[in-house]
């Protein structure tokens, strides 16, 4: 390509993407979001968990249908996509995954080894990275990989850029590389999108800003008509609903955790009283999950105290792999484990019919077959299966992710009666009019840190999402 | 109970089902096939026939209750031929060497069983190996041991047990038989009807929700592992006893042969599938065709490639069938 087309495309778009929508099964991930990129601009997407952040950059990338819209580039514009979460080939050494389908050869086809190890040393240092072309990409820590990957990336010479937070697992030094090399590429006339949920790296980074809530644009402006405040009410956005607790009647501690570090979590400190209800918020991969299993003694902690006054149950997230068994009927699934010596299954099927009563469990019967109920009814069944067993520490990871309206509310009234009762619960929950809605008190966790805890009377949305995203620098502690 | 509830719940029963209506086709088959044409007593369809069957089906069936509770928790099994051959030539060692009372030799016999199994089952929960490779491995060092302890003799056990033994009134000759029925109930109920059964097929059903369910994982395989190991050596030590032989290198190759009568029992290789009685009821299959084939023209030249086909026949007949109803 010579530099006169280049020029007289600079005024147009780079891409243009009318009202593209994709939908997974019933559950639009993005709705008629129009969106453009120009030459020499880095165009960030922000949003919470679930805004349709991801979706957009995979639509664009070719990696997802379109249900409707279109989405134009010129032809033989080169696009690069680096996705949050990838799996390199661990065998693979790191030039040969630098310059896999694009090896240099030479003359009779011969490999150019050494011209390929060269360039492979000046894309990683670009990065600040320090990793050997010579070593095999299993041998790399978590924070290479990221830089390795980048760096391929970065040296396709992309027309268009799409990055997916790719800063998540970079430390303070590695982010300022990367920052450098995107803003080489603008130069070079790229046009990139950034998908971050920092909200400090794209104003430092970015031209333009676009705001995605459930699947929908909220706004694009230019980066110097907005501030973090505004950024951050436009992701959240919604009214908060009215409190529906009201005080609760507290007992004795269930729950007590102090100075507990799991997984990749450390510092938490916490306590659940009988009758109360504590919320865990957090962004992906800040350690939600990995605390509630630390609770559950389904992960070992790696230091701290824990001590627990009822043998907790958990309701995990992800039903699918971690909850329910597809290949046993929902009366298997709901006495699992099960106990006694004998099974008695007429008196299982007659307990099992109560259970699908009571939750409203919409299935053909207690021998329905995992597949024949929906995402909701297979989440109301995890959750009989917890209640059955009468915790009296109840631990829930997402207990409404992808459910509809009405089993949410009628899941809430759940939650409500239980605490009611006197259970202590710990709700992990992306969803912030929820924790608003049910939770006494409410810990963030930010990066596998304690960001803060904020009691029912202080916790507004916004200043969650502040502490979730690390927008708020130091750590806030109420009670 | 509503209609559709019992419509959904006939796929977990069926493949047993359909097992036993292959194994009565089958035998009708040959039955009629074998039938003598001047009128003289029926060379297969006979009652010494019928025992003699159930004789040598007994050595495959026996292991195969393991096989498929393996198979159920999401497991395989490579070992149980060697199995056989070590608790065979443990027994014959102890009983015809080391001067042991017969019992105690096949007591003997089946805790080498019970040892290799558990070495299984280490390997599998605590060193997290794939079970082909652990499995693989065990095979190895149990048909390995059992050359070391022969070193290339064998054990005639026949010359030294009673001929007109019959224990509890039982006819020697019809002890393997018996073994394998009362066996198969035991753990059919086990599988069934109690909580250990449950767990097993969660756990092959998926492995990660039965342990955040709280069922624990590694005792329902160690479990697995340490009675399917059991029952290997037991079909071994029936071979010794019963057989007469306690040699290094029988059963060699049996270990296929026991998986594919668990699968075509109804058990599935993905895991969280699997029958007991279907287990047993697929070894009669493979017995009553091996048996028949003997007196087939040319047959026993045709077993192994009748064996292979029907394997896979009766397979693709079940997944066919399954995929309908679903």
């Amino acid at each position: 390509m010579d530099a006169a087309p280049r020029r007289t495309l600079a005024a147009q778009p780079l891409l243009v993407a009318g009202g593209i929508s994709v939908h997974y099964h019933a559950t639009a991930a993005l709705d008629e979001v129009d969106l453009d990129v120009h030459r020499g601009e880095v165009h960030a997407i922000v949003g919470e968990n679930g805004a349709g952040k991801s979706t957009l950059l995979r639509s664009i990338a070719g990696a997802v249908q379109l249900s409707a819209g279109s989405i134009r580039v010129p032809r033989g514009a080169r696009i690069e996509w680096v996705p949050q979460e990838t799996e390199l080939p661990p065998d693979l050494r790191v030039s040969e995954w630098l310059f896999l389908a694009r090896e240099l050869s030479g003359k009779l086809g011969w490999l150019r080894q050494r011209a390929m190890r060269d360039a492979a040393t000046a894309a990683l240092a670009a990065l600040g990275c320090t990793a050997a072309p010579s070593a095999s990409i299993r041998s790399l820590p978590i924070v290479q990989r990221k830089q390795v990957q980048l760096a391929r990336a970065l040296s396709g010479q992309p027309d268009l850029l799409l990055l997916d937070e790719p800063t998540a697992v970079l430390g303070q030094a590695e982010t300022e590389a990367l920052f450098s090399a995107v803003r080489a590429q603008r130069e070079r006339g790229a046009g990139i999108l950034y998908v971050s949920h920092r909200l400090d790296e794209v104003l430092a980074l970015a031209n333009r800003v676009t705001v995605l809530r459930d699947g929908c644009r909220v706004s694009t402006d230019p980066i110097a008509a907005v501030d973090t405040a505004t950024l951050v009410r436009r992701m959240v956005g919604r009214d908060v609903p009215p409190r529906a607790r009201g005080d609760a009647v507290l007992g004795p501690t269930a729950l007590d955790l102090v100075n507990v570090a799991v997984a990749h979590v450390r510092g938490v400190t916490v306590a659940a009283r009988c009758g109360e209800v504590v919320g865990l918020a957090g962004l992906v991969g800040a350690g939600r999950s990995e605390v509630l299993e630390g609770i559950a003694g389904l992960r070992p902690l790696r230091s701290g105290q824990l001590q627990l006054a009822a043998a907790p149950v958990l309701v995990p997230e992800d039903r699918a792999s971690k909850g329910l068994v597809r290949t046993l009927n929902l009366r298997y699934n709901l006495f699992l484990p099960a106990g006694g010596c004998l099974l008695r299954s007429t008196r299982e099927r007659s307990e099992a019919r109560e259970w699908i009563a009571r939750l409203r469990i919409r299935a053909p019967g207690s021998e329905a077959t995992i597949d024949s109920l929906s995402g909701g009814n297979q989440q109301k069944l995890l959750l009989a299966r917890a209640l059955r067993r009468g915790p009296a520490l109840l631990l829930l990871d997402e207990p409404t992710a992808g459910v509809d309206v009405s089993v949410k509310a009628e899941i809430h009234g759940l939650i409500r009666q239980l605490a009611t009762a006197g259970a202590a619960i710990v709700l992990a929950s992306s969803d912030l009019p929820e924790l608003l809605a049910l939770c006494d008190r409410i810990l963030v966790l930010h990066d596998g840190e304690v960001a803060g805890v904020l009691a029912a009377s202080e916790a507004t949305e916004p200043r969650l999402a502040a502490l979730m995203t690390g927008a708020l620098g130091e750590a806030v502690h109420t009670q | 109970m509503n209609p559709p509830a019992r419509v959904r719940l006939l796929p977990h029963l069926v493949s047993g089902w359909s097992a036993a209506l292959i194994l009565l086709l089958e035998f009708g088959f040959f039955a009629l096939l074998l039938a003598p044409r001047d009128g003289g007593p029926h060379t297969f369809a006979n009652a010494s026939n019928i025992a003699l069957i159930l004789k040598y089906s007994s050595i495959y069936g026996i292991a195969a209750i393991g096989a498929a509770m393996i198979i159920g928790a999401g497991g395989i099994d490579l070992a149980p031929g060697a199995v056989i051959a070590l608790a065979s030539v443990v027994t014959g060692d102890l009983f015809v060497g080391g001067g042991w009372p017969l019992w105690a030799a096949c007591v003997a016999g089946v805790g080498v069983g019970i040892g290799s199994g558990a070495l299984a089952a280490v390997l599998v929960t605590a060193a997290s190996l794939p079970p082909f490779i652990a499995t693989l491995g065990v095979m190895g060092i149990t048909r390995g041991a059992a050359f070391l302890i022969t070193e290339g003799r064998f054990y005639d056990l026949s010359a030294r047990v009673a001929s007109g033994m019959a224990p509890l009134g039982v006819a020697l000759a019809l002890w393997p038989g018996v073994i394998m029925l009362v066996l198969t109930v035991v753990f059919q109920v086990l599988m069934v009807r109690t909580a250990l059964g449950r767990h097993i097929l969660a756990t092959g059903g998926n492995e990660v929700a039965a342990r955040y369910a709280g069922v624990r994982v590694g005792r329902v395989k160690a479990f697995v592992y340490m009675s399917g190991g059991a029952l290997a050596a037991l079909s071994g030590v029936v071979l010794a006893v019963v057989q007469g032989q306690g040699k290094a290198d029988v059963a060699s190759g049996y270990e296929l042969d026991i998986i594919a009568a668990a699968v075509v029992g109804g058990a599935s290789l993905s895991g969280g599938r699997a029958s007991v009685v279907g287990a047993v009821i697929g070894s009669l299959i493979f017995g009553v065709l091996r048996n028949a084939l003997t007196q087939v023209p040319r047959g026993t030249f045709a077993d192994r490639l009748i064996l292979g086909v029907a394997v896979l026949v009766i397979v693709v007949m079940d997944r066919l069938a399954t995929r309908e109803r679903n």
